[in-house]
This record gives structure tokens, C-alpha cells and sequence, in this order.
């Protein structure tokens, strides 16, 4: 029934192409590497099972990150409340040389925002994702995205000090 | 819209660090996809959640009543429209510009949307061959690609082009409607009769919620929305309109040529159309079944089987389907769909997966699987046996899921209806004759 036929090692290798982007997604949605994985774990084997019928009307980078970000406000939606403090979250050690006090800070403006806000400026943002397809991996207009995107830029222009006229 | 990116912000988030995957992950993955899929116990199934579901749907109440409400069809109502959408978000400083979609529709179902900022972006639906053609560009690369989806069931799968034109609010509004809701007026907005509703957002997930009230307006005679505005604590952080024109739609403009020589990626998408008598030959593993009951004016237009021998489902989050019967019933610009499938797992695998739930996904059909949350589903339990939901919000077309007593056969029921006709449907259903 399908006329795209796509192997195990397609699969692997588009999964190893965007792992690091969709661990960022899922670590800063759901706040600690456990919940990361597990929820990693179910969408890649459901991402997995699926594969065959991937197509290529999105690029599969948009098509993981769907899958990915669904399960995790699948898993939010499970485990609520969903506010993840800061000091619970558990976080990889900081390379001494970065300006580790700005990370800290910026962690703690991310874990600040709602899920959503810290999914579409991480979509957007920090990997270039089009308003459109961020719409599309999230599930909501793109109006949408663009109120969530401000509200959660202004936070986090606070904490990095980016002013209005320095942008 | 603008669609800036904050280089700033974007690169300091990509400083952040990300911890690795655990020690053992990538085996277990393995080990995971090259033996059966397990079921996923956090994963509720369907029988397991009626007794937990909450019942707050919007369709639901007590000023609810059986009704075939406004009919959107007849000779005043226009056979198509085109127009342009504009959707932008918060824009306290008036320095937000609007992100703009061209689109048409018509009455059986066929459209054509277009991204008017990116003029490599749009997609074309004929329903009269359920071909579905599509051309995109690809932001990293920025070839040009070019799709055909044949074998379609009708309406086509959700897509990101589904909620650029959003039918399913003009849906819900149109139920609200027929069962006399009072919080809908009706009005004259840019010279067209409409309905306008405004209603509280009450989602039960607050820690993401981007609104807590929702102003629509929906054209009465095509059932389209004509404005949405979603504000939080009274200030908009989304709004959406779209002005409209009643005008000729050729065929044409649901083909969508594609340029000589261009690479073409196919897929057929197996549905195959069906003759009722043909049905019970078409059909096993349980006896087919059709509406005995249908509001006044709906007719059957199209009856297509098929089934989906993998996950189905954009995000592939839906269990297999067999011997999927879907008919799809007209009147005017309202639509009714209604599915029956097996669930029993192919020999092949045993994978079972989840039916959908309050905890699942929404879907107005099970074959066009959803990407939005659930929200709102009420428990009903029909007269012949099955234990099912409904669901309606002001999101989504209102619709019906039920399981058989043998806990095989899956109904479905979806529609511009009210809870009461999309119950008396499912009720109605008889073997087909």
C-alpha cells in the first residue's frame, strides 16, 4: 500500500542526524534526563514502526520532532503538575571555562516558562524552524507560535541582559 | 507575521548543554524494534478509561436537543469560496505584520491552499478523485519537492494545511448551533450573515494554556470561520481571519499541474472505492454496518475500504486498522464521516497500541489522526452494546468513538451535529442491506 520502502538503517541514520536536537527538545520540556529518555525510548520505537509510511511531505527532521514533542506533552499531561524547579532538575556538569553563571541563569528562565513557550523557542530559535513548521510540530496556529515565542523571548532577553536596541 | 528568529537567544540556548542518553539506550532501542512492539502500559486503553473520563464536553448539556439546525446547502448558498487567511499573534506595539494563506474551497470537499510569503508552499485536494498533490520547499536545502497522494480516504489526513484553514471551529460552532446554544448570536460580519460565539477556554492542562477565552465567527451559509481571536486576561495573543468571496472553482484548481519534468513522489494511500452491495465482500472479520438515521438532507457521496496494516496516523501514534469502511455523507457544506474498522491485530505482529481517549489523541476520523490534545470527552453507552465517547470542543469537529461488545469493531461518527444526533446515529446503525 505505500511506495516508499525505508530500512532500519535509514531510520538509524536520520534518528542519529537529529538525536542531540530532539534530547534538547524533550530535556527542556520535561526537565530531567530520565524522563528524557523514557519518553525518547517510546517515541523512537513508535517513530520506528512507523517509518515505512514517512514520506517526505515534511522533512524527517520536522517529522521526529513532531513525534518526539507529542510524546512529551503526552508525558506532561500524565504527570501533572508540570513545573520542574530548577534544583530538581537534574543537569549535566557545566564545562568550567563557559560563563557557567549565565547558563545557570538562562536554565533557570527556561525551567520559568511553560512547556510550550520553552518547545517553540527552542523550535524556532535555537534550531531554525519556520513559524509554519513549528505550527505544524506543535499543533497550533501560527499565531500561536508567535505569542508564545514573545512572551518566552522576553524572559529570556531579561536574563541574557539582550536589550531591545541591541537585537 | 514576522517571522524573526532571535539569534541571540537562539545561540545561547544551543550553548546550554544536554545530558547523553543513558548507558544502554540506544541497545534497548534496538532491542525494542527488532522484536514485537510491546503494548505501553502508561498508555490507556479505550474500555479501561470510560469509567475515568470526565465529562465536560462543550457538545453536552442541558440545553442540548436533537436538531438539523441551519441546513448549509440549497440554491442561495454558494458551491464555492476563496479568500485569504491572516493569522498573527500578540501585537501590543501594531508592529506584528500578518502571515497570509490564499485559499479555495468547495462544497464537495476539494481545496486549495497556498502560503502567500512563500510561493513554493501549497497543497491541492480533489475530493471527486481524493488526490491530494502538494508542492514544498525545503527550508535547509531549498530543492523544491514535489508529492501526489492517491487512494485517499476522504476527508485527507490532518496536516499542517488543515489547521491553516481550521473547518473544525466553523464545525463545532455549526453543532452549538443546532442545539441552541445560548452564548451564539448571530450577526453580520463584513457583509456576511454570521454566528459569533465567545467562550471561556477551560482546559485542564493551565501550565500551558496560551488563552483563557476564544471570540469566533463563522460564515452561516459555508460553515467557514470568518475570526478567531484568542485573548489572555483580555489581551489577544492569537488572532485569526480570513475574508471570503463566493466565486467559480474549476476543476482545475484542485489538480494542480506540476511542472514538466518534475520529480514526482508517489504513495497510494490504499483506499479503494466501494459499491454498498459490494460491502460484506469488501469487508471481514465483522458484518458491515451503515446509518439507518441521518439528519434530514445528508447523502452519501463517497464509500471507500482500505486499511492501515501499520501504526496509522502522522505521528504513526494510531494502532493498525483493518478492513476500514468509511462513508462520507453530504449536505451542502456539512460533512458527516462515518468509520467502522477492525482492531483485531494482523497476524503479522502483535503490536496493539492504544485506541484513542481522553489521554490519547484527538481524531475526527480515525484515518485522519490527530495532532491536537484531547480535551473535552463524555462517556456514553449505547443501547445495542458498545461502550464509546463523545467528544466536542470548540477546537474540533464534533464526533463519536465506540468499541463493540466483541472489543474488535471500532464506529465512528463525525459531524457539524450535536452530541444527541451523532448518539442517534451510532444507534441507527444497521447491517448493510
Amino acid at each position: 500500500m505505500n511506495t516508499v520502502v525505508a530500512g532500519r538503517e535509514d531510520f538509524v541514520e536520520a534518528l542519529r542526524a537529529h538525536d542531540a536536537s530532539l534530547r534538547a527538545l524533550a530535556y527542556r520540556m520535561l526537565g530531567n534526563r530520565e524522563a528524557m529518555d523514557d519518553v525518547l525510548q517510546d517515541a523512537y520505537a513508535s517513530a520506528f514502526r512507523s517509518f515505512a509510511r514517512f514520506r517526505g511531505t515534511a522533512s524527517v527532521g520536522t517529522w521526529l520532532y513532531r513525534i518526539v514533542y507529542n510524546a512529551c506533552v503526552d508525558e506532561l499531561r500524565r504527570r501533572r503538575p508540570v513545573a520542574v524547579p530548577l534544583e530538581d532538575a537534574d543537569h549535566p556538569s557545566y564545562d568550567p571555562s563557559e560563563r557557567a553563571v549565565d547558563r545557570a541563569a538562562l536554565e533557570g528562565a527556561l525551567a520559568s516558562l511553560s512547556p510550550e513557550q520553552r518547545a517553540v523557542v527552542l523550535l524556532v530559535d535555537a534550531e531554525g524552524f519556520s513559524y509554519a513548521e513549528a505550527s505544524g510540530i506543535c499543533g497550533i496556529p501560527a499565531g500561536t507560535v508567535g505569542s508564545r515565542l514573545s512572551e518566552a523571548r522576553r524572559s529570556l532577553r531579561r536574563t541574557l541582559r539582550i536589550d531591545e536596541e541591541d537585537r | 507575521m514576522n517571522e524573526t528568529r532571535d539569534e541571540r537567544v537562539g545561540a545561547a540556548l544551543r550553548g546550554l548543554l544536554v545530558p547523553d542518553h543513558r548507558p544502554g539506550f540506544w541497545e534497548d532501542l534496538e532491542r525494542r524494534t527488532t522484536t514485537q512492539p510491546r503494548r505501553t502500559d502508561r498508555r490507556l486503553g479505550w474500555l479501561s478509561v470510560a469509567a475515568t473520563v470526565a465529562a465536560v464536553a462543550l457538545v453536552a448539556g442541558a440545553l442540548m436537543r436533537t436538531g438539523d439546525g441551519e441546513v448549509a446547502g440549497g440554491p442561495d448558498v454558494p458551491g464555492a469560496i476563496s479568500g485569504e487567511i491572516r493569522v498573527r499573534g500578540e501585537d501590543p506595539d501594531g508592529l506584528n505584520p500578518w502571515k497570509r494563506w490564499g485559499f479555495t474551497l468547495r462544497d464537495d470537499g476539494s481545496f486549495r491552499v497556498q502560503d502567500l510569503d512563500s510561493p513554493v508552499e501549497m497543497t491541492a485536494f480533489d475530493a471527486r478523485t481524493r488526490v491530494q498533490r502538494s508542492i514544498h520547499s525545503d527550508r535547509e536545502t531549498g530543492e523544491t519537492s514535489y508529492t501526489e497522494r492517491v487512494g485517499l480516504a476522504s476527508p485527507p489526513a490532518v496536516s499542517p494545511w488543515i489547521y491553516v484553514l481550521d473547518t473544525g471551529v466553523g464545525a463545532s460552532v455549526a453543532a452549538l448551533v443546532a442545539q441552541a446554544d445560548p452564548r451564539v448570536t448571530e450577526t453580520v460580519h463584513e457583509g456576511r450573515e454570521a454566528w459569533h460565539l465567545t467562550a471561556d477556554l477551560d482546559h485542564d492542562f493551565p501550565e500551558v494554556r496560551a488563552a483563557d477565552s476564544r471570540e469566533i465567527v463563522v460564515d452561516k451559509r459555508t460553515r467557514f470561520p470568518l475570526l478567531r481571536i484568542d485573548r489572555l486576561r483580555g489581551s489577544v495573543v492569537d488572532e485569526w481571519r480570513a475574508t471570503v468571496t463566493e466565486a467559480a472553482a474549476p476543476d482545475h484548481l484542485f489538480t494542480m499541474e506540476f511542472p514538466p519534468g518534475a520529480q514526482v513522489s508517489r504513495e497510494d494511500a490504499g483506499f479503494r472505492p466501494a459499491q454498498r452491495s459490494d460491502l460484506s465482500r469488501s469487508i471481514s472479520g465483522y458484518e458491515p454496518v451503515e446509518p439507518s438515521w441521518l439528519p434530514e438532507g445528508f447523502e452519501l457521496v463517497s464509500l471507500v475500504v482500505g486499511s492501515l496494516n501499520e501504526p496509522g496516523g502522522p505521528e504513526g501514534m494510531n494502532p493498525p486498522m483493518h478492513f476500514i469502511a468509511q462513508m462520507t455523507y453530504r449536505r451542502g457544506w456539512d460533512q458527516v464521516v462515518v468509520t467502522t474498522w477492525s482492531r483485531r491485530p494482523s497476524p503479522a505482529r502483535s503490536w496493539s497500541g492504544y485506541l484513542p481517549g481522553p489521554e490519547g489523541f484527538v481524531w475526527d476520523d480515525p484515518i485522519s489522526a490527530g495532532e491536537l490534545v484531547l480535551e473535552d470527552a463524555e462517556a456514553v453507552a449505547l443501547s445495542w452494546g458498545p461502550a464509546g465517547h463523545t467528544v466536542g470542543d470548540i477546537h474540533t469537529t464534533p464526533r463519536l468513538f465506540a468499541v463493540g461488545d466483541d472489543d474488535e469493531v471500532v464506529f465512528t461518527v463525525s459531524g457539524p451535529l450535536p452530541r444527541a444526533d451523532l448518539v442517534r446515529i451510532a444507534e441507527s446503525l444497521r447491517p448493510v442491506s
